[in-house]
């Protein structure tokens, strides 16, 4: 009983060689006895005589004897030997053959071939086949009603929109073998050689699909040396909410980051009009404009962090041509200066985020300055004041001051007969003490009072003044203050309030209007990359497409310019 | 070749350890440096899926002279384990959405599933067969089975004139004959329980206190039929369970390729480069 679970390998006949591979079995050999044939190759029953009995004569004899012929392996003769009749007496009892395991597995391939095979004809040429093969749904802008809608008056009747984009979604499943074979071959699109290629796909005609709705659009520069599918950078079928604007920056480096690609280009913008470089503002926008260097901006860049080049508002001479004058540093840090509402001045005291959050509002004289420069011709009248916009009504306002101070006096203290008449004498006459004529007070106004400490009401305390010809009005350099500082950038205020404007802005130390305290590229990178942990995308600060200018349009498609201008290269 | 099985399979990890970490350190990179990466992955992937068919084919050719099955099965597992690697990385971990591609993700995961399951039974039934005793080619069992119930009728039948009594030759009739002509039972057998067994021999010793010395010695011989029979049950269930996943992992194989055809024309079909 020990040997319970030890015992060697039962007996079993080891004349015998098991052949797994064949595709039937004996009908018997569930049951522990099967025939010694076996079924043949095709899986029918050979189940008959055990062997051929021999008629042996001997030598002399007519008739002979049956002898049996059984071989040995089967058991050899057997005892009963053949009937008189020369019939074998063993016969074996005939079966139904079964397959073997592996025929049966064998089987199981081909039927879930025929399966799989079946099912996917009945996918392919059902009605449902947009359905099936769909890698996943549309963006809802791509989709729904309205595209639907579109694509009916295109006279296209695809309820999913596919055929919109790819043109071979309405042919039949056989032509698109042809086309794939077609798109594998050397130079092809998908070609083996071009998928190690670090060039995004180019153009193609799914491009022109998207241009049917997006139209008219242009793409990224025009010295852009390899045009880049739509498709390579908004990825579809990624669900109904995907953003298609979000784009992986891979696609920007793939040619920013490329020497080859950016040599391209490079040459090709030496060859380009100029103006096709001007970027394009919103009406009204004023930019900081910094003049285009002659080898132009294009350089390899494959991080914001590791190798994009120093803003260009820092180039090396390049300044604030705004003529106002204004110290920052004075303004937020100087003991002078009168207190607002009972607070020091800061940044937000002058510098409005617009509606959108993003950008500043401009600053305005009567919003932002005239609190504490209120121009008033009397200090004892605060009221009665310069208006502040135009030298002209400035020196109209000079030339009309009993007017003003009438009406001050009406509007103010509600006087009229007598004692207006003695209440604009009186205040003339005090003005007439302080200044001794009119060209003397005009001068004062725009010019100020050399002899007088520097106060803050004159127009040349902030502006530029230039003196005119005698009786003609001095003329005042108007501010121009940029709206956009970056035009090829954009920057978002509205997300950056977590940090201090003074962090970026180095508005604390700047004495003269020449500075430029815009950020530069070391305090973006010091957040926008590897070390600061916050998003370094191109995409981040920078758009993709960039329309022309209006009224310049690019006359030839670029790469046969890019062939043009590589052919004529030094 | 490296002759020693564990060494062979160190190296092997070794190696499928060292290119997935390669897989893991570079494909995110040349995912911002190579636009069609998702093509070369997925060539990637077919080709894999087809080497690792190939073992099938191979396994039907047995006289060429193509290296040994066990090193093919070898490559085979370890490159299959690579292979869900790639698949993952070309899958941007994340299911696919669409029905087609859905049921290719899933074909491609019940391939691989039940290789991972094939490669621990055939590294765990070995073992658990090895410990039950005995060596049987699965084809033979029939054979065995039916040996053992004319040798279990023969004991019982002999023990008649020994002893003058037909008790345990009742007894085999009522309650062991059954057993043996009966089929080879399949899940007790591959979760290891023994109750059957126990039943039959807490029977025999029942029967064992009316039985006369003759008989005893037969009852013990029937006990060790007995004990050969459930040895060869185990052996059954379970050589039956490492050439029955294979009904799983080959069809769907076969499947996968079909699907993932279609994958490819479908890609290329619908790219917009191959307009």
């Amino acid at each position: 009983m020990s040997t319970e679970g030890r015992q060697p390998a039962p007996e079993f006949d080891d004349t015998r060689y098991e052949r797994p591979q064949k595709n039937w079995v004996c009908g018997h050999a569930c049951e522990g006895c099967p025939c010694r044939l076996g079924p043949s190759p095709s899986g029918a029953c050979r189940a008959g005589p055990e062997c051929k009995p021999l008629l042996v004569a001997a030598e002399g004899e007519s008739k002979g004897l049956w002898k049996c012929t059984r071989p040995a392996d089967w058991g050899g003769p057997c005892p009963t030997g053949p009937r008189p009749d020369g019939t074998c007496c063993q016969v074996t009892p005939p079966c139904v053959p079964v397959r073997s395991l592996r025929s049966r597995r064998g089987l199981l391939v081909r039927l879930t071939l025929a399966a799989c095979l079946g099912l996917l004809l009945v996918v392919l040429y059902g009605p449902r086949r947009e359905a099936a093969i769909n890698p996943g749904p549309l963006t809802r802008v791509h989709s729904g009603p309205a595209f639907a809608a579109a694509h009916s008056a295109a006279g296209v009747n695809d309820t999913h929109g596919c055929v919109h984009c790819h043109a071979a979604a309405h042919r039949p499943p056989g032509e698109w073998l042809a086309t794939t074979a077609a798109s594998l071959v050397p130079g092809a699109p998908l070609a083996p050689a071009q998928l190690i290629s670090r060039e995004a796909r180019d153009f193609d005609p799914m491009d022109a699909a998207c241009q049917s709705c997006h139209r008219p659009h242009s793409f990224h520069q025009s010295s852009v040396a390899n045009d880049t599918s739509c498709s390579a950078c908004h990825l579809e079928h990624q669900g109904r909410n995907q953003n298609l604007l979000a784009v992986n920056p891979a696609h920007c480096t793939a040619c920013h980051g490329d020497d080859a690609q950016m040599t391209d280009a490079a040459l090709l913008a030496r060859r380009l009009d100029p103006a096709l470089f001007t970027k394009k503002l919103a009406h009204g926008r004023v930019a900081f404009e910094v003049p285009r260097p002659p080898e132009g901006l294009t350089t390899r860049i494959t991080s914001f962090a590791a190798d994009h080049p120093e803003f260009r508002l820092h180039a090396p001479g390049t300044t604030d041509p705004n003529p106002l004058a204004f110290n920052h540093a004075l303004h937020l840090t100087g003991e002078t200066i009168p207190l607002l509402d009972g607070k020091r001045l800061d940044c937000r005291s002058c510098h409005v985020p617009d509606q959108s959050g993003a950008l500043m509002q401009p600053v305005r004289f009567a919003l932002h300055c005239q609190s504490c420069h209120g121009l008033p011709i009397d200090p004892s009248t605060p009221s009665v004041a310069v208006p502040h916009g135009s030298a002209e009504a400035a020196r109209a306002f000079l030339r009309a001051l009993p007017a003003a101070y009438s009406d001050d006096a009406v509007r103010r203290l509600g006087l009229s007969g007598e004692p207006l008449r003695a209440h604009v004498a009186e205040k003339l006459d005090g003005l007439h003490f302080l200044h001794p004529s009119g060209e003397v007070l005009e001068r004062k106004v725009f010019f100020g009072d050399p002899s007088a400490p520097a106060g803050r009401d004159s127009c040349n305390l902030c502006h530029v003044v230039e003196a005119t010809p005698a009786g003609a009005t001095p003329h005042i350099a108007p501010a121009r203050v940029p709206d956009i500082w970056m035009p090829r950038a954009r920057f978002d205020h509205g997300r950056h309030t977590q940090i201090a404007c003074t962090a970026c802005h180095a508005a604390t130390t700047s004495k003269l209007t020449t500075d430029v305290i815009m950020p530069t590229k070391g305090t973006c990178a010091a957040c926008h990359g590897p070390a600061g942990g916050v998003t370094d995308s191109c995409t981040a600060c920078h758009g993709y497409h960039n329309p022309p200018p209006v009224g310049v349009t690019k006359s030839a498609t670029l790469p046969v310019q890019l062939q043009r201008a590589l052919a004529s290269a030094p | 070749m490296i002759a020693s099985l564990k060494l062979r399979r160190a190296v092997l990890s070794l190696l499928t350890i060292a290119a997935s970490a390669v897989l893991a350190f570079y494909y995110p990179r040349l995912e911002t440096a190579l636009p069609f990466l998702v093509y070369l992955s997925g060539w990637l992937l077919l080709l894999l899926c087809l080497f690792l068919t190939a073992y099938n084919v191979r396994k039907k050719l047995p006289f060429l002279p193509l290296l040994s099955s066990r090193l093919w099965l070898q490559f085979h597992a370890y490159a299959g384990l690579f292979t869900g690697l790639v698949f993952v990385f070309h899958l941007r971990f994340s299911l696919p959405v669409g029905l087609f591609n859905l049921t290719l993700a899933a074909l491609f995961l019940a391939v691989t599933f039940s290789g991972i399951f094939g490669w621990w039974l055939s590294r765990a039934i070995p073992r658990r067969l090895t410990t039950a005793g005995g060596e049987v080619p699965f084809e033979r069992i029939p054979v065995v089975r039916r040996d053992l119930l004319l040798r279990a009728e023969t004991t019982a039948l002999a023990a008649i004139p020994e002893a003058k009594a037909a008790t345990l030759a009742d007894f085999y009739v009522r309650t062991l004959a059954p057993v043996f002509a009966a089929g080879p039972a399949f899940l007790p057998h591959i979760i290891g329980s023994r109750a059957a067994l126990n039943d039959r021999l807490a029977a025999l010793t029942e029967v064992s206190r009316y039985l006369s010395p003759p008989e005893q010695v037969r009852a013990d011989s029937l006990a060790e039929l007995v004990r050969a029979r459930h040895v060869l049950d185990f052996h059954h269930a379970n050589q039956l369970l490492l050439k029955t996943w294979l009904f799983s992992h080959v069809p769907l194989t076969y499947g996968l390729l079909l699907f993932t055809a279609l994958h490819v024309v479908l890609v290329h079909a619908f790219s917009g480069g191959a307009r």
